[in-house]
């Protein structure tokens, strides 16, 4: 039977990045997590684990970020799946690429907590049951 | 004559008769036009005790609404109030998890090589810059760069070597940050000692800023506080660590 909760798929290769986001956002209750740490294990584990919601960061070791959502968005499985890029890359072009490569949102690091949960629940709603 | 005199006798008569009906009908009219004005005075007074009671009902509707109105902007204000106390109460929860992992992550390894990553995911995640320099004490008291990220080496051992303000943070320990942020190429906006039982044994070089960070918060203090007493000590553990390998059978 599967949870009320909304489950989020976490991919950074950065243990701090992981510990911090799984804090601030299951503050709530709302949500439980999955994580990667590379692009890779992002794309086996979404196709697994089918989350409502992946949060990706771009810069990681053996797959990017933007080559695991040119993936992600090109499998059935995941082409629907919301994807948020969460980086330290403000450039316009990467940005850019991002959005064309089927992102639905970006948020920059160091992350603001409120702008990740106020994004997170646009995309999935504010309830937690579907 | 006699016929004139008839004449004129029944012409008088018939304007008497005719000024009698006259003034009949007028007495009738007078009559009605009485009672009609009775009637609208009536109707009048009536009129302007509803309207009293119109106007009354209308200034209670109004004084309670105004009421109404008083209270919804105060119940407004209490919920601006309650909603700027929870973003408040947010903020510091994400400010308390940032700290805690910071420290989490710090004290989860005796591999020196692996407390450098962990400074530098410290530096680049929570703080936002991805501009920095690691150094270490040696037993000659001299500092070295031992991780650079995104500057260049010969900047840190420039800094080590002949900085006044590198110098002066080394030997108060305090924590330095720029008054203003840093823009140029190999410009500082913070020193962070690392401390090991009032021993300073490293020292953060944190250079520019991501672009989207516009300079440094309170929190960031608190990070540099955390970083400084408690990556200082996990550094010196490492090190005894590896010594502790090293003299090992």
């Amino acid at each position: 039977m599967r949870s009320a909760r909304k489950k989020i798929l976490i991919v950074d290769d950065s243990d701090v990045m992981l510990l911090t986001q799984k804090m601030v956002l299951g503050r709530s209750g709302h949500y439980e997590f999955v994580v990667a740490k590379d692009g890779l294990e992002a794309i086996d584990k979404a196709v697994a684990e089918r989350p409502d919601l992946i949060l990706l960061d771009v810069v990681m070791p053996r797959m990017s970020g933007l080559e695991a959502l040119e993936e992600l968005r090109a499998r059935e499985e995941t082409r629907e799946t919301p994807i948020i890029m969460v980086t330290t890359r403000s450039e316009a072009a990467n940005i850019e690429r991002a959005y064309h490569n089927g992102c639905n949102d970006y948020v920059m690091k160091p992350v603001d907590p409120a702008e990740l949960v106020a994004k997170i629940e646009s995309l999935l709603g504010r309830t937690a049951s579907r | 004559m006699k016929k004139h005199l008839d004449e004129h006798g029944k012409y008088v008569q018939r304007v008497q008769e005719d000024t009698r009906k006259y003034i009949e009908e007028l007495f009738s009219e007078n009559e009605r036009l009485r009672l009609a004005n009775t009637s609208l005075e009536l109707a009048k007074r009536q009129g302007e005790q509803q309207l009293l009671a119109a106007t009354a009902e209308l200034d209670h509707a109004r004084y309670e609404n105004e009421k109404l109105r008083h209270q919804f902007d105060d119940i407004q204000s209490e919920r601006e109030r309650y909603y700027e106390h929870y973003l408040s109460l947010e903020q510091q929860h994400a400010n308390l998890a940032n700290l805690y992992v910071a420290s989490f992550r710090l004290h989860g390894t005796l591999d020196r090589t692996e407390l450098m990553g962990v400074i530098q995911e410290i530096v680049i995640n929570l703080i936002g810059s991805e501009e920095l320099i690691v150094f270490e004490r040696g037993s000659d008291d001299a500092f070295t760069p031992a991780v650079c990220m995104g500057v260049d080496e010969e900047i840190g051992r420039r800094l080590a070597s002949g900085d006044a303000g590198f110098a002066g943070a080394t030997s108060s320990g305090e924590i330095w940050i720029s008054d203003k942020p840093a823009s140029a190429d190999g410009e500082l906006s913070a020193l962070v000692p690392l401390r090991a039982d009032d021993r300073v044994v490293g020292m953060i070089a944190i250079f520019r800023l991501l672009p989207q960070k516009p300079g440094l918060e309170p929190i960031d203090r608190e990070l540099f506080d955390l970083l400084g007493s408690q990556a200082g000590t996990a550094l010196y553990l490492t090190r005894l660590h590896a010594e502790a390998r090293k003299a090992a059978p």
